[in-house]
């Protein structure tokens, strides 16, 4: 398995590339910054199980939370309101 | 598209481009055309090539379809993967896929559910068990309802897609091939007494 | 001969045809049986919102339990011989501070294996779209008014976990046993769209 780079409350942005193939991190949320909620684990990585491979080695993914105010610039649920998404490790970046 | 009506033909030309002129010679290479490793074939490209969404397939000029094109052979194939593309070409705006809907404008969710119908029970079944078999993967399954066109994506229903994604998957693999189910569906059909 | 879906003197759609024809090639080529496919439609029917109903139950009436439930969800479910196979479960817990609410907007991902296939309008575009971005509006009209003094966190369930909310218990259902309380707890409550119903409401 590839070492997680990250723990929890480690501050982190989602990388802001839009490349083709099959990929689980939704287009809403790259660029955005975050914060690390926990490591779910490592699994083997979905962009190359869709391409039947085998996706390995395995790759940390996290749970990231994000302020809805810093994703949506016309937010207008209470300054709180959070999101939470499960990013794969190559997708973030430290912030 | 042959057959189809359509319009006077413009006797345009241009002068082409250096990155296009590259995206000619990257394919020439990667098809082994100049006794290069071939790395991919005219046949893959084509298919790719085909499997642009509609809107897409007409907006983008021609070597807007190649590099596209190249890209999901070389994919395909385990030349690269979309974390290396990831990076490179991070920064580069790029536009959504159909499916991947969150946060656009939407309207009121209909709070409907339906009663499946026994074959779309008989899907879910299949795709289940292909995957418990480790035939299929839920990531291939993904992947291939991601790639119907817009319209399509919009028009099918649920079940209507997953059915279509696990044709698709199982020619993928080698499993089926588009002549046996072509066969077979002119078999079932004629045998249906409706 | 293909299975027919009874009283329907229609002819198959396109998409029936494709069904019936992929799972006699697969039967033919000998990679799955009849039986194999009728077995597991009965499984999923068998997958219904009450086993998460129980889990729910039996959380709210054993802390130690929910405490185990909130560290590893799947673990907890099987704790109760619930089957969950391949189900990797984060159980979120609603308190007076914070609602929950689940979506996957690039699919349907949803814990069938506890509970069932998901309702149509939570695979639907108006709710993968909006949620994440409106979830007050959204849960308004779906009849869920939060206060502004409520944190709600959206869950997207974008890769492998899946998700289900634990609700807050209602009040005035001290001493209840668990068939109960489970009785009380529904479907869209663990999805985060509404709230269990309260003693003394009809079933």
């Amino acid at each position: 398995m590839i070492p997680p780079r990250f723990k929890t409350g480690d501050r982190v942005r989602v990388m802001k590339s839009y490349p083709p193939g099959h990929l689980r991190t939704p287009y809403y949320i790259r660029g955005c910054e975050g914060e690390v909620e926990r490591l779910c684990g490592a699994f083997p990585n979905p962009e190359e199980l869709a391409q039947m491979r085998d996706g390995l080695p395995a790759q940390p993914l996290y749970r990231v939370r994000f302020r809805q105010s810093e994703v949506w610039p016309d937010y207008r649920g209470a300054a709180a309101d959070v999101v939470e998404i499960e990013i794969y490790q190559h997708w973030l970046e430290p912030a | 598209m042959g057959g189809q009506p359509a319009g006077r033909i413009e006797p345009t030309e241009h002068d082409y481009e250096d990155w296009e002129r590259r995206v000619d010679a990257m394919a020439v290479l990667l098809w082994g055309l100049k006794g290069t490793k071939r790395l991919c074939t005219v046949d893959e490209h084509r298919r790719a090539i085909e499997s642009l969404p509609p809107k897409a397939y007409d907006t983008m000029s021609y070597y807007e379809r190649w590099v596209m094109a190249l890209a999901q052979c070389l994919l395909q194939r385990g030349v690269i993967t979309t974390e290396e593309l990831a990076r490179r070409m991070a920064g580069a705006a790029g536009s959504r896929s159909r499916h991947d809907m969150g946060g656009l404008p939407a309207k009121k969710v209909e709070p409907s559910e339906h009663d499946y119908a026994d074959w779309e029970r008989r899907v879910d079944a299949l795709a289940v068990l292909l995957g418990f078999m480790k035939i299929l993967s839920v990531d291939q399954r993904r992947k291939n309802i991601e790639a119907l066109p817009p319209e399509a994506y919009d028009a099918l229903s649920y079940y209507e897609r997953w059915v279509m994604s696990l044709a698709q998957s199982l020619i993928q693999r080698g499993v089926v091939t588009s002549a046996e189910i072509a066969r077979k569906m002119l078999e079932v059909e004629k045998r249906d007494p409706a | 001969m293909a299975k027919r879906d009874l009283g329907k003197y229609q002819p198959l759609s396109y998409f029936q045809l494709m069904e019936a024809s992929l799972r006699e090639l697969l039967v033919e080529k000998r990679i799955v049986t009849e039986a194999q496919i009728a077995a597991e439609v009965e499984d999923m029917r068998g997958r219904t919102p009450e086993r998460g109903a129980r889990v729910v139950a039996h959380a709210w009436s054993d802390t130690a339990y929910k405490k185990r439930l909130l560290e590893n969800g799947t673990r907890a479910c099987e704790e109760l011989g619930l089957e969950v196979p391949a189900l990797k479960l984060v159980v979120v817990e609603n308190t007076p501070q914070v609602h929950n609410a689940i979506v996957c907007t690039l699919c349907s991902c949803y814990p069938r294996m506890l509970l069932g296939i998901p309702p149509d309008w939570y695979k639907s575009r108006n709710y993968r779209s909006r949620m994440v971005r409106e979830p007050r509006t959204v849960l308004a009209e779906f009849g869920l008014k939060i206060p502004r003094s409520v944190q709600i966190r959206v869950h997207d369930s974008t890769a492998d976990m899946r998700y289900l909310v634990l609700p807050m218990r209602p009040e005035g259902t001290e001493g209840w046993s668990e068939e109960r309380l489970a009785a009380l707890v529904t479907r869209d409550s663990m999805i985060g769209v509404s709230l269990p119903k309260r003693p003394g409401t009809r079933p």
